[in-house]
């Protein structure tokens, strides 16, 4: 799901910025901005709410800062994921072991490629609205490529993207029931430099 | 009755010769396995079983890495490739368009067992009372960015253990992925699909290597053409031995042609006439189809080898004939009656020492050079005998008038020894070669590693390291092999392994390892793990933890573990479908036999040390096992040296007395000692093929010295011309394996053209020896 959502983030900037007007991820440009998460499972009484910040470095990674409940921080790059609570590191995955995260999708619920170009081979995209308000809805293609088996496997039933000249909302309809809200706000793009802290966090997250 | 004997010859070498025919027509059987040439220790069966079926499997395993810009080319290619290898036969590529269905059939089977299954650091921390930290570690996954976990697992793995025990499992090829059916990785833009395949036939056999490459490499030329930009990397022990048996049948011809060029212009410029040549190049084919179709008949199929080191028979095959024409000299000599007679002592021992010295390779328990000795044996037979029964047939030849300058020159040799005023040259010669000997000799380092031995192509070496580099590991090369009562008692094995290794890996002496109980705790470890799960995790913890994630559904477990154990069998797979995890039949041989890879061992010996307190487990490492023995055998063919002189002398000792043998025998033997002086001049590590070679230097060079010593004074121009003519084509067939680019031939071939120089030089002492008893009907010539 990481490298999915990574990918949308990035996704709904380019087609923002080609299609749909607005912003653009220059090389040294930060976005940063505020998120509420809520996931819906199935067989919970409420859904599990988190919130906190998130801040993506264009080229160098995301870190994914959950305030509440508690704190976590979740960083990715292209070095590998690491997620701490409380100041202790819980799960660290370097990228050589990333691949076979892509294989325990598939143990668990079915194929899903990180891969940009391949999300698009992989998604049906329908796009209504203006450029400054736009909405997307992919739902997973069948193509020859996507055999049935596959069609299966795809943990994801439909993905529903809103957003003006930022991403808005991002939910995630999974085969199961589940379903994952993501409302952002108070997106902002600079080009300050990355704080010593956020630069660590970002450059540790490699095999130990 | 001469004639008779000759047409009774001629009727079996026929027979001889519709068998070669008919073999050839068939196809003939060549292997180049360098392994099949060394000697097999006597093992207990259950180890030679277990080197046979992990060396089968792990030498037939190819792997082909294609790769793109372009992802669909790619995709494209390795589909095309891959049906077209499958549809050939020759290739098994593995399929893994249903991985994702085995993956979650191992999903589902591991499920109900889970809380058996923990990660080593789940483990740790629950041994250690930190059931806390795994709490707080799944609670901040579920929460946290792009959880994995859904609500099916967190429901009934609050913890997330299953998924902490799957995401660690370890996996061999770490850097791939499977994207759309195909194993695959992105390095620097280009997309890299990788096609495992399992070759159906011994990578060493040659037909079958053509038969690969004849489909592999058009295939691979039309897709390249199709998509100019694809890149096609392979590795496997097919394609190392398809470029060294390359080599190796390249090399029997240039060297072959060679020799046989130059041993005709040596007797068309020294007899100026044809019938010299014809009748020898009868003489050497004879000897090589008679070999080549006997050995064929006794052992099914010859190796490679054998025909290379066959090749050099040519030199001491010829040698029974230039004895015989050397006499066409004398114009004592009339008739070829006459002539046979004067050459019969000389080249009857010459053959009976040669044969003593191949018969002795006999001994040597190296199939390979069983193999050589006995074509050896038969070719030289075949050629002996048909000189004795046909060249007296065969010979109209008058004396010849051209030789004085000839013989002239021909005794210089001998002159170096005789001559008084050379005196002063000679013992300073000998002098300073003592002393250079001597520094050779005492620099003089045994070397007996199996892998300096195989010359592997760069270009294949190096396409190796880039798939290494791209996939994240290879075929292993070294093996633990636990042998236990059980499966059970083996994984138990296995758990007590692990750390070592682990250690080891810390230590830097191994780079990874893979254990089957990586995939599936013995049931003793299940159970220690369902415990600590019980009452270091759940009775402390989950109640909390499910307050936490507003989790209200009743407290019973809605989906009970199962009570038995996972066995190592459902994980193997139970016939229905393909099984969830294929490489682990590879870590399993039988019940209780186990196999553990290692990857990149650096030193064996350490390891061993280091799991001397495991029972049932030991360290395979076939090329160190390999070194150790040629080291074995090394030594042991020093004794057989000494063995050969032994026997030869038995001959000797009743030819010439004891003086007498002692002077016959002494320029062989010097020239074995020359020979081991220039390896380590040369700082060659001394291998067990140079001293192969020395045995056949002493048995050639004896022949040398039993001429000298067999001929008369007035005799010796001519006798010296015959051993000229002998050792200069043995230079050239046996000396020219010098020039051979596989290592081991390379050493045969040095030593040999050092020592045969030597011995040839020498032979001239053995001029004094008195004959004491004679031979037959033939006497002093």
């Amino acid at each position: 799901m990481a490298l999915v959502l990574c990918g949308f983030l990035c996704l709904a900037s380019a087609h923002a910025d080609e299609e749909l007007g607005g912003a653009r991820l220059k090389p040294g440009s930060v976005l940063r901005g505020h998120f509420v998460q809520e996931r819906s499972l199935q067989g919970f009484q409420a859904p599990l709410r988190s919130e906190g910040s998130f801040i993506v470095a264009e080229g160098k990674g995301l870190i994914w800062r959950v305030e509440k409940p508690f704190a976590t921080v979740t960083v990715i790059t292209p070095a590998g994921l690491v997620q701490s609570a409380q100041g202790t590191e819980t799960l660290r995955l370097p990228a050589a072991r990333i691949p076979f995260i892509a294989h325990f999708y598939e143990m668990l619920s079915g194929t899903m490629t990180g891969d940009l170009k391949s999300l698009t081979e992989q998604f049906d995209v329908k796009q209504t609205g203006t450029a400054s308000d736009w909405s997307l809805e992919l739902t997973p293609k069948s193509t020859a490529e996507n055999t049935s088996s596959d069609q299966q496997n795809m943990p994801i039933q439909r993905l529903d993207l809103a957003g003006d000249q930022y991403v808005k909302s991002v939910a995630i309809y999974r085969q199961n029931g589940d379903r994952d809200q993501l409302i952002f706000a108070d997106q902002h793009l600079d080009t300050d430099p990355l704080s010593a802290e956020e630069a660590a966090l970002l450059a540790g997250s490699g095999d130990k | 009755m001469k004639r008779l004997l000759a047409v009774g010859w001629l009727i079996l070498l026929l027979v001889l010769a519709a068998h070669l025919l008919w073999r050839m027509h068939t196809g003939l059987n060549l292997s180049t396995d360098i392994l099949a040439l060394l000697p097999r220790e006597p093992e207990t069966p259950l180890m030679e079983r277990v080197n046979q079926e992990v060396g089968d499997h792990f030498s037939r395993r190819m792997i082909l890495l294609l790769g793109a810009p372009d992802p669909a080319t790619v995709r494209h290619a390795a589909q095309e490739l891959s049906t077209i290898l499958n549809r050939s036969g020759l290739v098994a590529v593995a399929d893994n368009a249903d991985a994702a269905e085995r993956l979650k059939r191992l999903g589902a089977l591991y499920f109900p067992y889970r809380r058996g299954l923990l990660s080593d650091a789940d483990r740790t921390a629950l041994l250690t009372s930190k059931g806390q930290d795994i709490a707080t570690a799944a609670l901040s996954q579920i929460y946290g960015f792009a959880s994995l976990a859904d609500s099916r697992m967190i429901v009934n793995d609050p913890f997330l253990l299953l998924q902490s025990f799957l995401t660690h499992l370890p996996v061999p090829q770490s850097r791939l992925s499977l994207q759309q059916g195909f194993l695959t990785t992105q390095d620097n833009g280009v997309t890299w699909i990788l096609l495992n395949g399992q070759i159906s036939d011994a990578p060493y056999a040659l037909d079958f290597q053509e038969k690969l490459l004849g489909v592999l490499n058009p295939t691979i030329a039309r897709l390249q053409q199709q998509s100019p930009d694809l890149q096609v990397k392979r590795v496997g022990a097919v394609f190392f031995a398809a470029a060294a048996s390359k080599v190796a049948t390249a090399e029997t011809s240039t060297l072959g042609t060679l020799s046989t060029i130059g041993s005709a212009l040596l007797l068309l410029l020294v007899f100026r006439r044809l019938a010299p040549l014809w009748q020898n190049l009868l003489v050497i084919g004879i000897g090589a189809g008679a070999a080549l179709s006997v050995s064929l008949l006794l052992f099914g199929q010859v190796h490679v080898a054998v025909l290379l080191f066959g090749v050099s028979l040519i030199g001491i095959a010829v040698d029974y004939g230039m004895y015989y024409y050397s006499c066409l000299f004398d114009p004592t000599l009339l008739d070829p009656q006459q002539r046979l007679r004067s050459v019969f002592a000389g080249i009857g021992l010459g053959y009976i020492t040669t044969v003593l010295g191949y018969a002795v390779l006999i001994l040597a328990p190296f199939p390979g050079l069983r193999q050589i000795a006995i074509f050896s044996l038969i070719g030289l037979s075949a050629s002996f005998v048909s000189v004795l029964l046909w060249f007296p047939l065969l010979d109209r030849n008058a004396p010849l008038k051209h030789g004085a300058s000839l013989l002239k020159a021909a005794t210089i040799p001998w002159l170096f020894w005789e001559r008084r005023d050379w005196r002063r040259v000679r013992i300073g010669t000998v002098l300073v070669l003592l002393v250079v000997g001597a520094i050779g000799l005492l620099r003089l380092r045994a070397d007996d590693d199996v892998r300096h031995l195989q010359s592997l192509s760069g270009d294949l070496l190096q396409q190796q390291a880039d798939i290494q580099r791209l996939i994240g590991s290879l075929t292993p090369s070294q093996f633990l092999l636990v042998h236990a009562a059980s499966d059970e008692a083996a994984l138990q094995r296995e758990e007590s392994l692990a750390p070592v290794l682990k250690q080891q890996m810390a230590a830097g002496n191994l780079s990874g390892f893979l254990t089957a109980a990586a995939f599936l705790p013995s049931a003793q470890r299940q159970e220690e793990n369902r415990k600590l799960v019980d009452t270091k995790l759940e009775q402390p913890f989950l109640d909390q933890q499910r307050r936490q994630l507003n989790l209200t559904a009743p407290a019973t477990d809605p989906n009970p573990t199962q009570p038995g154990f996972l066995t190592l069998s459902q994980v193997l797979g139970d016939g229905a479908g393909a099984p969830p995890l294929p490489f682990l039949r590879e870590l399993v041989l039988s019940p209780g036999i186990h196999i553990v890879t290692l990857e990149l061992l650096r030193d064996p010996e350490a390891l061993r040390r280091a799991i001397a307190g495991i029972p049932d487990v030991r360290v395979i490492d076939p090329a160190g096992d390999y070194t150790a023995l040629l080291g074995k055998y090394r030594y042991r063919a020093v004794w057989l040296i000494g063995l050969s002189i032994a026997l030869m002398m038995v001959v000797l000792i009743w030819r010439y007395g004891w003086r007498g043998a002692l002077r016959v025998k002494a320029p062989s033997v010097t020239a074995i000692a020359a020979a081991a002086a220039c390896i380590g001049l040369l700082g060659q590590g001394f291998t067990f093929f140079h001293v192969m070679a020395l045995i056949l230097v002493q048995s050639i060079g004896v022949d040398y010295a039993v001429f000298c010593a067999e001929c008369a004074r007035d005799k010796r121009p001519i006798t010296m011309l015959g051993v000229w003519l002998s050792a200069l084509s043995t230079i050239l067939s046996f000396g020219l394996l010098a020039f051979s680019e596989m290592a081991a031939v390379h050493a045969f071939g040095l030593t040999m053209l050092v020592g045969i120089v030597f011995a040839f030089l020498l032979a001239p002492l053995a001029g004094g020896a008195e004959v004491k008893r004679r031979l037959g009907r033939a006497g002093r010539a």
